[in-house]
């Protein structure tokens, strides 16, 4: 038996040069790729590929019989690799788990006698093409992956063609031979014609099947964080903006830098400044999405900033922070109220966290009120490229947090504060709960605000014009209810005034609204945002104005919002009771909305967005899209007609 | 049919789904979605990939038989034929495959659609080669519209008859190894395969009794028609028979009663206890390739030959045969006869010349040829017996005049000379 099973296990050794010069090929394809999106990573990928080439070497040349001794080496410095694996994850390598898949796969090149381990050793090449499409931010990738699978294939031609050829009998006719490689003969041309014609099939067909994957944006295990030296130090109220110019200019600027004003403190509505197309993180989301910062609810005509700068603060679980709340829902306040009313609280759960069930199990039942929670959980990653203020950019409402950090603070504007500035290279991740605000359900709302709320976002400066007053007046009054109040006086805005980056300087003594709403006529997102917020005041309707980047631009190949400097950016929050704080965007030319979108899974799934703006044409395209296929049907006949 | 690599593939895929769904990368959902667009290609260029390949037999015998070309006539062939449809000319031309001769088999492989075909290896089954060669696998790496392959093999024809070889089993996995399709491909061709024979130039047994002066050097004076014949120099044009030439498309003159015209018998054993052994060396074959070697010699001595016995399916033909026309008849011929040759014997009429050839010799047909012998023909009897041996118990004590050869399915063509 033992016999019948060794022969039936027993393989041949792979004599064909031609196929493993292709498989050696192959193995080679995805460690530049590797270093390209990791450059930390060439000099392992050099001693790499010497490995496998060395390795492909002496299997060819020791076929008959493995030798002992090598085995035992092999197995030795596999174990060795794996603890480098261990080391390099608390000491902060340069992606530990790539450099041990491409070492493991080096080592075991040594041992690649038959065609069985050739083929296998390219599924652990396909691990790497792996490790290097979750890493890479750019297009350049699709170069390894269709070299890759070329090489894979022809390969696959190859091996197929020699056992063919050797089982066979009949021989070409005297002067033909179906392996002659004269160049540009008729064959030769037919195959290369076939190669263009199989790749454009191939790439068809992969582009229907991407169309059509329905992506589930399931909460994963554990969301992508980095493990590196965590972010110390305990509460500060300060935030720490790396950016900041040695010598800040008040006025007018027409140069363009690496600082956003509005990360910081305060933020002053007389500074003009261009920013930067410098890529300042990289954000993957299920759905698109503003990037929020944190808020200013007091206004002093010119400059915005915190009335109260206390902040709560939250210490790790490792490093997973659950949040009491969700940020900016209608309970955020009154909880953090409660957990500010002794000064700067520490937060320990778990303790509080039951204290806070009890509080939601306490309030009267809402059933026309939205679900706090939300219907979708988006979990977004965000890769920091350049140093970032040690502020948690997040899709609003965040409550769960993944990040190395001793603590982080809640300030009392929904914002989250971290010890230290975000470092390049850092990654954590936020789970959000996405609010679905309908607008009929708003309208209903009532304008009975907590005296916590009337107190900090109803004020405003003494100079604040009787023409803006009346101008939001004149604007709300067809209306009756704060909804519809608000948007009126937001399309008053987008349709208005056209967007200016750099308008002309702020008069000095002038109050901001009232130069922006009468005299320039024309402005930035600040100006706005201001001109929103203090008009929705003179109403008797709290708003702030809040302070985040954009979506930025997506890449639907890598999955990434790729966010730069120019994407930094203000919009205004109102607060409706037992919805909480409602983003608006009265800036032109921006996502009208600035909370996520809903997460599209079936047909087309984010592209709906980009063939919407492809062709012009207001098809209902997300409509169908959140609908299903079951949409699609629905909907035919009125994309026809 | 998927192979093993589309399901590793489609494993894959899946994996890398999962994960692509856990972590929402991008580039994972386009590893996926290759993965799929690629087993979507493989499926598109697999299906239906086999149905447009076209083959065409063409056969060359390698040994060469210069004795057959001193028979032909006016028109020679060169030693090769394509096959196919029934060669209306085969009497015309040359016979052109024989017992043992080495073959060479082409097979040319054409490709009819703009789709191309890859690793295509198929099963050629040759019906004729030695049962350790009739299969022969071949394997084409890619076909291409306008492009043929000549693959070729050589074996030997190992049986004389008529064979038909069946349709070829051709698979394939595609270009990319991922689905694997099969196809019967119908390439009907035909091979006539004749009876070894020996050159046989002397019949001393014949000649030694002076009957080659009696040879017929024009047709007899009588008037009664014993059968047709091929036209030879010298005949007259009023004795063609002009529906067998139509017939035949060659002259064939019609063959009168000699009675001094000197004739060649060949008695076979028909039936089917007259064969001892089995294969290409039984004693029935063996005695297949004695009457084509006296055929033969018939043929360039210009004796009408004839062939007697008695078969269901295989009657010998009434008429002298020619040279062609021998060796058609004997490379199909089987025992499958229910009459006995001695039963043959006893009704054949006076012949001048007969030789019986006897696979599985006993008293009857011992007998029987004695009366023969009695009658005034001149006899010659050939018993066939595996070991070449004379089976004692097949001649009886007043036979002592009767001459019996005695000859082995071996050692056949030495017995030939010494005749």
């Amino acid at each position: 038996m033992f016999s019948k099973l060794k022969k039936k296990f027993s393989q041949k050794p792979e004599h064909s040069l031609t196929l493993r010069y292709v498989i050696l090929a192959a193995m080679l394809v995805p460690l530049p790729a590797l270093a390209r999106v990791h450059n930390g990573l060439w000099p392992h990928v050099i001693l790499a590929a010497i490995g496998m080439s060395a390795g492909h070497w002496y299997s060819y040349h020791n076929l008959k019989k493995g030798s002992q001794v090598v085995r035992a080496i092999m197995f030795i410095a596999v174990h060795l690799a794996l603890c480098w694996l261990f080391v390099g994850l608390f000491e902060n390598l340069t992606v530990p788990q790539a450099q041990f898949a491409i070492f493991a796969q080096a080592i075991t090149s040594f041992d690649l006698r038959h065609r069985s381990s050739l083929f296998n050793t390219l599924i652990h090449s396909l691990a790497n093409l792996y490790v290097a499409a979750s890493l890479s931010r750019t297009t350049e990738l699709a170069i390894y992956l269709i070299l890759f699978t070329v090489l894979v294939l022809v390969a696959f031609f190859i091996a197929d063609k020699e056992t063919g050829l050797k089982s066979a009998r009949l021989r070409p006719k005297s002067g033909a031979s179906q392996t002659s490689g004269k160049a540009f003969s008729p064959q030769t041309r037919s195959m290369t014609a076939f190669g263009f014609s199989a790749g454009a099939i191939v790439l068809l067909a992969t582009f229907i099947a991407f169309l059509f994957t329905p992506r589930f944006a399931n909460r994963p295990i554990v969301p992508p964080f980095t493990i590196n030296v965590p972010l110390r130090g305990g509460v500060t109220a300060e935030i720490i903006n790396p950016g900041v110019p040695l010598v800040q200019i008040n006025g007018w600027s027409d140069e363009v830098g690496d600082y956003y004003f509005g990360f910081d403190t305060s933020l002053d509505l007389r500074y003009r400044g261009g920013l930067s197309d410098n890529i300042v993180m990289y954000v993957r989301s299920p759905s698109r999405s503003y990037w929020r910062s944190h808020s200013y609810d007091f206004y002093d005509g010119v400059i915005w900033s915190q009335s109260d700068k206390t902040v709560t603060k939250i210490d790790a679980q490792g490093i997973y922070f659950e949040l009491p709340f969700p940020l900016g829902s209608h309970l955020s306040q009154a909880k953090l109220g409660e957990l500010q009313a002794g000064g700067n609280r520490v937060w320990d759960p778990p303790d509080e966290i039951r204290h806070f069930e009890e509080l939601i199990a306490s309030e009267p039942p809402d059933t026309t009120g939205p679900n706090w929670r939300g219907n979708q959980q988006v979990v977004q990653t965000f890769n920091i490229v350049t140093e970032q203020p040690n502020l948690v950019f997040a899709a609003y409402r965040p409550t769960e947090l993944f990040i190395v950090s001793e603590s982080v603070s809640l300030d009392s504007n929904d914002g989250i504060r971290l010890p230290e500035p975000l470092e390049a290279g850092m990654t954590y991740s936020v789970i959000s709960y996405r609010p679905e605000f309908d607008p009929d359900t708003l309208r209903q709302a009532s304008t009975a605000y907590p005296t916590r709320i009337a107190q900090r976002y109803l004020q405003l400066p003494n100079n604040i014009s009787d023409r803006v007053k009346h101008l939001a007046n004149t604007l709300t009054a067809p209306y009756d209810n704060t909804f519809d109040k608000v948007q009126a006086l937001n399309n008053h805005l987008l349709t208005e005034y056209p967007y200016n980056f750099f308008p002309p300087a702020h008069p000095p003594g002038a109050e901001a609204v009232d130069a922006f709403l009468f005299v320039d006529r024309e402005g930035f997102c600040e100006q706005y945002v201001t001109a929103l917020v203090v008009m929705a005041r003179t109403l008797g309707i709290p708003a702030r104005l809040t302070t985040g980047y954009g979506s930025g631009h997506y890449n639907p190949v890598t999955g990434y919002y790729q966010v730069r400097f120019s994407d930094a950016h203000s919009w205004a929050e109102v607060y409706f009771p037992e919805h909480g704080w409602v983003p608006f965007d009265p800036t032109p030319g921006w996502e009208p909305q600035p909370y996520p979108t809903p997460i599209q899974t079936w047909f087309l799934s984010d592209n709906g967005q980009l063939l919407k703006q492809l062709s012009g044409l207001n098809l209902p395209i997300k409509q169908v899209a959140s609908k299903g296929w079951a949409g699609l049907v629905f909907f035919t006949p009125f994309l026809i007609g | 049919m998927p192979t093993k690599k589309a399901f590793v593939f489609s494993i894959l895929a899946l994996a890398l789904y999962l994960l692509a769904n856990q972590t929402q990368v991008g580039w994972v959902y386009m590893m996926t979605n290759g993965l799929v667009g690629l087993l979507f290609a493989a499926l598109f260029y697999s299906s239906g990939m086999l149905k447009p390949i076209r083959i065409r037999r063409t056969f060359q015998n390698l040994a060469a038989h210069p004795s057959v070309s001193s028979l032909l006539q006016d028109n020679h062939k060169p030693n090769q034929t394509r096959n196919g449809t029934p060669n209306n000319d085969s009497l015309l031309n040359p016979p052109s495959f024989f017992e043992d001769d080495p073959i060479e088999i082409t097979l040319e492989i054409e490709h009819t659609r703009l789709k191309p075909a890859f690793l295509v290896s198929g099963q050629e089954v040759c019906p004729f080669a030695p049962p350790s060669d009739q299969v022969q696998p071949f394997f084409v790496s890619s076909l291409f519209k306008g492009q043929s392959i000549s693959l070729s093999y050589q074996t030997t024809c190992h049986r004389r008859g008529l064979f038909a070889f069946s349709s070829l089993k051709l698979r394939s996995k595609g270009p990319f190894s991922l689905f694997s399709t099969r196809h019967a491909l119908d390439a009907p061709d035909e091979l006539l395969i004749y009876p070894k024979y020996h050159p046989l130039k002397r019949l001393r047994l014949l000649e030694n009794k002076g009957f080659a002066d009696r040879r017929a050097l024009r047709v007899g004076v009588s008037s009664e028609v014993i059968g047709t014949r091929e036209y030879r120099s010298g005949d007259s044009l009023r004795q063609i028979h002009w529906r067998s030439t139509a017939r035949l498309g060659k002259l064939v003159v019609k063959e009168f009663l000699d009675q001094d015209q000197l004739t060649m018998t060949v008695v076979l054993d028909l039936s089917t206890g007259g064969s001892i052994g089995q294969g290409k060396f039984s004693t029935f074959e063996t005695a297949v390739r004695l009457a084509a070697s006296l055929g033969y010699y018939a043929a360039c001595q210009n004796i009408p030959f004839y062939l007697a016995g008695h078969s269901r399916r295989w009657q010998p033909p009434a008429m002298a045969l020619s040279w062609p026309g021998t060796l058609s008849y004997l490379a199909k011929v089987k025992n499958d006869g229910q009459e006995p040759l001695d039963k043959v014997l006893r009704n054949l009429p006076s012949l001048p010349f007969v030789v019986v050839l006897a696979g599985n010799p006993n008293q009857s047909i011992s007998r029987e040829l004695a009366l023969l012998q009695r009658k005034g023909a001149q006899t010659l009897a050939i018993f066939i017996a595996p070991d070449g041996a004379l089976p004692v118990s097949a001649l009886n004590q007043s036979d002592a005049e009767l001459e019996v050869k005695t000859v082995g399915p071996h050692n056949w063509a030495a017995l030939l000379d010494e005749l």
